[in-house]
């Protein structure tokens, strides 16, 4: 049938009972939360027993209270670089995906875009960011936009290419069988099927784009930008400092990506039962 | 019944007028590998035409040729008194693969209303007879579920409602029923005779399954391996209502021993 492997038999009327996809998802996050507890508990034990000098590797206790602290001035600064990265993931996102419904129109284009996508995708932040900000202007916002943006759309544009290509023969044959116009192919089916790929995409570029911002920042920006605090910082030989900026920048980084997954749950609803991974 | 001449046998099945579907000399090549041996074929209005043949023996393709999914290398193809291209455009057909092909993001009610969808159908009527077609197939209960939450055999199911959703006159089904376990695919073959008792539809069917083929067809149309030719046009004529005795009638097992000898020869000639 259409998904082959995961439909081992007849479940029909067997809805999930209400509330136990919450319990599945509380199951799920708690192995992670495991985990990076663990790690931080090891880690705190192991400068402690080691004895090893905060310039190398601070104790999480302390990076904590140093986030404690700073708060406001951290939140702002993360607010400052986290401000370009969602714009940046926004105009990256939405023109990646409208490349790719152009593409996936016209054939030329599609052999012409996705090549010279791979090219320009592979570009380092390094080389792109100096060249942004000679454009933009270092103290401008959209330097920082451009880089993010220019990191987005190529994941998501490559993506929604394949996505849109993904839909089954048996199904474009369907619709041809009805003699389908080709808006109602994309609707119907082309778009749908497309949408895991452009997700899968936007996930990775969600957590690409807060370190675009940052290492773009890095280049020259705004003196309340998480970038140059960290820069600043390191200079001062306040690592306990950075790391705590770190850890804000983080938090954004998980936010966006929260925001991510709970567009993909509303997007696709069929999916909503995570029946392992079909992709 | 013995093969004779392909063209004629075929013919019997209408008095020259040219049948729902009226197939003349057509075949299929693949580059320089004939796929399919000049076919001609009619099928009357109201009959149900198996096409049954060795796997790769070219009878989904020609299946195809009908639905105009596919071009001939050459022949002519009229459905419904209209070329292949034409009916195809006009919706004359309605189509049911081996696969159920049911849209995952759609419930079971919105898969069937897909068709009618696509004609531009008005919400209140496309709801309506999506009802009508799943009550047919005995799914209503499940209008709201999700096609991952139904079992093969329900799935199929939904896919026959949906080629029958905006009442096309031709029934297309290519090995329909060819994924599904033994029982399964009988009650099936029931339940799609019990349909085509109300509708009165005209079937094209293709299997590979010379029981099935007996049991549901007014004809059976017996194809030779690659590249397909009709050996013979083997009518069947078996008392109706076809029913569970059916499947235990001494003629049922002569028109099988029948078919199945005629296939063999076309297997190894």
């Amino acid at each position: 049938m259409t998904t082959p492997a995961a439909t081992p038999a007849a479940v029909a009327g067997a809805a999930p009972a209400p509330g136990a996809g919450l319990v599945r998802r509380s199951a799920g996050a708690a192995a992670p939360l495991a985990l990076g507890l663990g790690v931080l508990v090891v880690w705190e034990v192991a400068v402690r027993a080691l004895g090893i000098r905060p310039i190398l590797l601070p104790p999480p206790s302390a990076i904590a209270a140093a986030v404690v602290q700073d708060l406001p001035r951290l939140a702002g600064a993360t607010w400052v670089t986290g401000r370009s990265a969602l714009l940046g993931f926004a105009i990256g996102a939405g023109g990646g995906f409208l490349a790719g419904l152009a593409a996936s129109r016209w054939r030329p284009l599609r052999e012409a875009v996705v090549p010279v996508g791979v090219v320009l995708g592979s570009l380092p932040i390094v080389a792109t960011a100096p060249i942004f900000n000679l454009w933009f202007g270092a103290l401008s916002i959209w330097s920082k936009v451009a880089v993010v943006a220019l990191v987005v759309f190529f994941p998501v544009l490559v993506n929604t290419v394949a996505g849109l290509a993904s839909a089954p023969a048996s199904s474009q044959e369907l619709l041809r069988s009805y003699a389908a116009p080709g808006r109602t192919v994309l609707t119907a089916l082309q778009i749908p099927s497309a949408l895991p790929f452009v997700f899968g995409a936007l996930r990775v570029a969600a957590a690409l784009s807060v370190i675009a911002a940052v290492v773009a920042e890095f280049f020259g920006g705004f003196r309340d930008s998480a970038g140059f605090f960290i820069k600043t910082l390191m200079a001062n030989a306040d690592y306990t400092g950075a790391w705590a900026t770190v850890v804000a920048l983080s938090a954004f980084g998980l936010a966006l990506f929260g925001a991510v997954a709970l567009a993909e749950r509303v997007a696709m609803p069929w999916r909503r039962d995570d029946r392992g991974v079909r992709t | 019944m013995s093969a004779g001449e392909p063209a004629l046998a075929a013919s019997r099945a209408d008095a020259g007028v040219g049948g729902v579907v009226a197939l003349r000399g057509v075949s299929k090549d693949y580059g320089a590998t004939p796929a399919l041996a000049p076919v001609s074929l009619d099928v009357a209005p109201g009959a149900f035409v198996s096409l049954l043949g060795p796997s790769g023996c070219g009878k989904s393709t020609l299946l195809r040729i009908v639905a105009d999914l596919v071009e001939p290398s050459a022949g002519s193809v009229t459905v419904a008194g209209r070329p292949a291209r034409e009916a195809r455009e006009r919706r004359d057909y309605g189509m049911v693969f081996q696969a159920a092909t049911l849209f995952d993001w759609r419930t079971i009610r919105r898969n069937v209303e897909l068709p009618l969808e696509v004609m531009g159908w008005r919400a209140a009527e496309r709801r309506a007879r999506a009802q009508r077609m799943l009550e047919l197939v005995d799914l209503a209960d499940v209008a709201d579920l999700r096609p991952p939450q139904l079992s093969g055999g329900m799935q199929q199911r939904v896919a026959i409602a949906r080629a029958l959703a905006f009442e096309p006159a031709l029934l297309l089904m290519d090995e329909p029923f060819g994924a599904l376990d033994e029982l399964t695919r009988e009650r099936m073959q029931d339940g799609l005779l019990a349909i085509r008792a109300r509708t009165g539809t005209t079937v094209l069917f293709v299997t590979h399954s010379i029981p099935e083929a007996v049991f549901l067809s007014s004809s059976v149309v017996v194809m030779s391996a690659r590249p397909g030719r009709v050996l013979a046009e083997i009518p069947v004529d078996l008392p109706e209502p076809r029913t569970e005795d059916t499947r235990e009638d001494p003629r049922f097992f002569q028109l099988v021993t029948e078919v199945r000898e005629t296939l063999r020869r076309g297997v190894r000639p």
